[in-house]
């Protein structure tokens, strides 16, 4: 594998890894802002906006059709938070040239579309986008937020992130409100696209199998030089002084126990990942080899940390009656780790567990670009090598430690309608 | 060394290889050596899901009937024998472990990027070495009945399990994979006893290796890990199932945003290479009729009857059971139910866009090729060709050789809208029209 990075302006870099065991092409923009929750709506409504059709290929059909021609290549999007940045990934994925039974150029294509959806949306006028385009991902978002009940677990962490962050960026829905959705005009999300494309720190990233020389060009001719926005991505959220708790009740067959738990004193990326890992990562836990196997008390309890938050969310699927229970054994397993109570073997399986997870990075596209993605979020820039370095150096002592600067912070349940 | 058959299967496409050997002891071992990649991923799986609820083996006379559930239950108990968990074992190698029960298999997997030996060592172990107690079956009810739990949680697993229920009148795929919290209170260490030496047998079984391996490696461990066993010649039935569905619709609740909706055709079953190709032609004739590019797809978005979730979904199959279904979110499900009917009918008298099929089978060469781009999915490919009975790589010869012909013709002989379930999940109190 062969990753290389450059410049293409201010406030935009372009990584090429050139990886000829895949058999596919991926190209992805990022795009990052500092998180501005009032702006939720519109930046949501944005991604399917820009890749359901545009100028070239004005419907959602002729959109489609042009997708199956390049052999069923996507056009993907993602939103989201790290830290209190907002982010929005634009994908356009497509085999390999060497597959096309053709000899068409899918490579040249794939990078055409992605930029034709960016540079020549569906407008209908020059300042607004297509009236009905719109319409139909404002309706398509709407949906989306309705629908966010429907898995019961991600809707309970949405909702305990209310408590959890409350008076923060991540305390908002992603997706914004219906309320605000509604309000939201064609002309509005232009001119906010037009501010994310002006303002926006921009990475572009490129998997194949082979270098792609033209395509740094195609994208320094796309966006213009730019002021690099402040990003907060290491954004500690402050511990409440006392827990709060938070109960919300459902028709449902199982309850929902999430606890968020926050770390008070500076403390290393691999020190709280090692300490959750060990918590309630991996099935060799504590969570999972006592509340889960010798309580069995759930299916799932498992923890993990929010990235430049320093919060660990527990979560669990168990029965009402055992709700209390459930908790109260949590609690115990932190403190477990807090009072050095468990074994050097503990560490030793977090650490290889981790290591493994870490060298399995490169044998996807996916796995390449968030690899180099953290790298690029990290304050110290480290990579795999210095990162398993990290890991290893880890002692029993800087668990201890660790954990010990976790405090409770909030408890949020859902639970069954018509019981206490 | 023991004796093998082995053979190389070459993909016609995509450039790939891998080593199919039929060990002594009636194992199927396929590794696809892979050696760019970092990681390996294993899978040992065996043709024992939720649906073999009645079997016998050689010289017994009755068939024996156990309950709803004992396969996926099985799965998590083979994860404990005597002295240790396998969780405890892998997490000395750090590979990252798991195990799946679907309706027709179980598999225990692992992927690492290093000490790959040992860990298939650890899973070549434990699968062949069961160990229950009635004390660790009952601590294990508690933690299967929270998955049951969180199953009826999930508006789309109730979807689909109600249409399942009146697609089939007593195909036991109607039934749930994990079954039900009263059916696993049946469950005891002798059933479990009976189930694994019925279906855990290596003539029952294969191993799917992908990644950076040495096939001389794991052959190596084969033969010194497998334990011989003879073939027991198991037999077992499904009860007899009549061609048409039970019940035409249902309806069903549950805290959800927009109605959830599936139309699910039934289909006659198949089995091997004739399946593969009814699925193929099954998802291509209703993806040209349905997808994006479509006019009725842009008509009902257009009316609000359907949003951006509707679409064709994969086939489901197994042993006596074959559907395609339709599927996403709608306020008014009957209306799509017509609309669709409407379309089936027309193309089977006037046909259908002969460029959107071809296009369309453009695409879904690509995700055949696209498939092959991890270790993990080509492992996976391998297994599931075991389970289908066909040979890996063959889905890549099969698409090739479909023509518009063949899909028309399937869609009027096959795809009946008088043999087609729909199954609703709304809101409690939202009215249904």
């Amino acid at each position: 594998m062969k990753e290389t990075s450059q410049s293409l302006g201010q406030g935009i870099e372009f990584v090429s890894i050139v990886e000829p065991k895949f058999k596919t092409t991926n190209i992805s923009v990022a795009f990052l802002l500092p998180g501005q929750p009032e702006q939720f709506a519109q930046w949501a409504l944005m991604p399917n906006l820009l890749l359901n059709s545009c100028q070239k290929y004005p419907s959602i059909a002729a959109m489609s059709d042009r997708m199956q021609e390049l052999y069923g290549a996507y056009l993907d999007n993602a939103i989201g938070l790290i830290g209190d940045t907002w982010q929005m990934r634009l994908v356009v994925n497509t085999i390999d040239d060497a597959y096309a039974l053709e000899g068409e150029a899918l490579r040249k294509e794939a990078a055409s579309l992605l930029l034709e959806c960016i540079l020549h949306p569906n407008l209908e006028t020059d300042r607004a986008f297509a009236e009905q385009a719109f319409r139909t991902e404002q309706k398509e978002l709407l949906d989306v937020i309705e629908n966010e009940i429907n898995n019961k677990r991600s809707y309970a962490l949405k909702q305990a992130r209310k408590t959890v962050f409350r008076g923060e960026t991540g305390a908002w829905p992603m997706y914004g409100t219906k309320e605000e959705v509604l309000a939201l005009t064609p002309e509005l999300v232009y001119q906010t696209y037009q501010y994310i494309l002006q303002n926006a720190q921009i990475i572009i990233y490129y998997i194949g199998t082979q270098e792609a020389p033209e395509l740094p060009e195609l994208f320094r001719n796309a966006f213009a030089d730019r002021t690099v926005p402040a990003l907060r991505i290491q954004s500690p959220s402050p511990c409440k002084a006392e827990p709060e708790t938070v109960t919300e009740t459902m028709d449902v067959s199982q309850c929902q126990l999430i606890m968020a738990f926050k770390a008070e004193t500076e403390t290393s990326q691999e020190a709280l990942r090692m300490c959750s890992m060990m918590f309630g990562g991996a099935p060799f836990s504590l969570l999972f080899s006592n509340v889960r196997e010798k309580m069995s008390l759930c299916y799932y309890c498992s923890s993990n940390m929010s990235y430049g938050k320093n919060t660990m969310f527990v979560t669990s699927g168990v029965s009402q009656e055992n709700l209390e229970k459930t908790r109260s054994a949590v609690l115990e397993q932190l403190s477990i780790l807090q009072k050095g109570e468990f074994d050097e073997k503990l560490l030793a399986d977090a650490k290889r567990y981790l290591v493994n997870a870490l060298k399995l990075t490169g044998d996807t596209p996916s796995s390449c670009i968030s690899e180099a993605f953290e790298r690029f979020i990290r304050p110290d820039h480290a990579g795999i090598e210095e990162r398993i370095r990290l890991y290893e150096s880890l002692t029993k002592e800087d668990i201890i430690r660790t954990a010990r600067a976790f405090r409770l912070d909030t408890v949020w349940m859902l639970t069954q309608k018509g019981e206490a | 060394m023991k004796q093998r058959n082995q053979e190389i299967i070459t993909s016609p496409r995509g450039g790939q290889s891998c080593l199919h050997v039929t060990h002594e002891t009636g194992l199927d071992i396929y590794i696809m050596e892979m050696p760019d990649y970092h990681s390996a991923y294993a899978l040992f799986g065996t043709k024992y899901g939720s649906v073999n609820t009645m079997f016998r083996l050689d010289g017994e006379k009755d068939f024996a009937q156990v309950p709803e559930g004992i396969a996926h239950f099985l799965e998590h108990k083979l994860f404990e024998n005597e002295d240790t968990g396998a969780f405890e074992q892998y997490a000395e190698t750090g590979a990252i472990a798991n195990a799946y029960t679907s309706f027709d298999r179980t598999a225990y997997l692992f992927m690492c990027s290093e000490n790959f030996n040992p860990s298939l060592e650890i899973l070549l172990n434990f699968v062949q070495h069961p160990y229950f107690t009635q004390e660790t079956v009952d601590k294990e009810q508690g933690i299967i009945a929270q998955e049951i739990r969180m199953n009826e949680d999930e508006p789309g697993w109730k979807l689909f399990f109600n249409s399942l229920k009146c697609m089939y009148h007593r195909h036991p795929v109607r039934i749930g994979i994990a079954g039900t919290v009263e059916s696993i209170q049946e469950i005891n260490a002798d059933l479990l006893y009976r189930c694994y030496h019925t279906f855990y047998n290596l003539h029952n079984m294969t191993l799917s290796v992908a990644g950076n391996v040495k096939a001389e490696e794991i052959l190596e461990i084969c033969d010194r890990l497998l334990v011989p066993c003879e073939d027991h010649h198991l037999e077992e039935v499904y009860p007899e199932e009549p061609y048409e569905v039970s019940q035409h619709e249902v309806l069903d609740t549950a805290p959800v945003g927009v109605p959830l909706f599936s139309l699910d055709f039934k289909l006659r079953p198949r089995s091997g290479e004739e399946l593969l190709k009814a699925e193929l032609l099954s998802e291509l004739a209703l993806d040209t009729l349905f997808s994006a590019s479509t006019e009725i797809y842009r008509k009902m978005l257009e009316e609000n009857l359907i949003n951006f979730g509707f679409g064709v979904d994969s086939p489901f199959s197994g042993s006596g059971y074959f559907s395609v279904g339709i599927g996403g979110e709608s306020r008014n499900p009957r209306e799509v139910r017509n609309r669709i009917f409407q379309v089936i009918q027309n193309a089977k008298i006037n046909g259908f866009d002969k460029q959107a099929f071809e296009r369309l089978k453009k695409s879904k060469y690509g995700s055949m090729i696209r498939s092959m781009n991890s270790v993990e999915a080509n492992a996976s490919m391998m297994l599931d060709c075991y389970m289908c009975g066909i040979r890996p790589f063959v889905p890549v010869s099969v698409l090739a050789g479909i023509t518009y012909e063949d899909a028309l013709q399937f869609l009027r002989d096959e795809i009946n809208p008088e043999n087609a379930v729909l199954s609703v999940v709304h809101a409690p109190g939202e009215e249904i029209l």
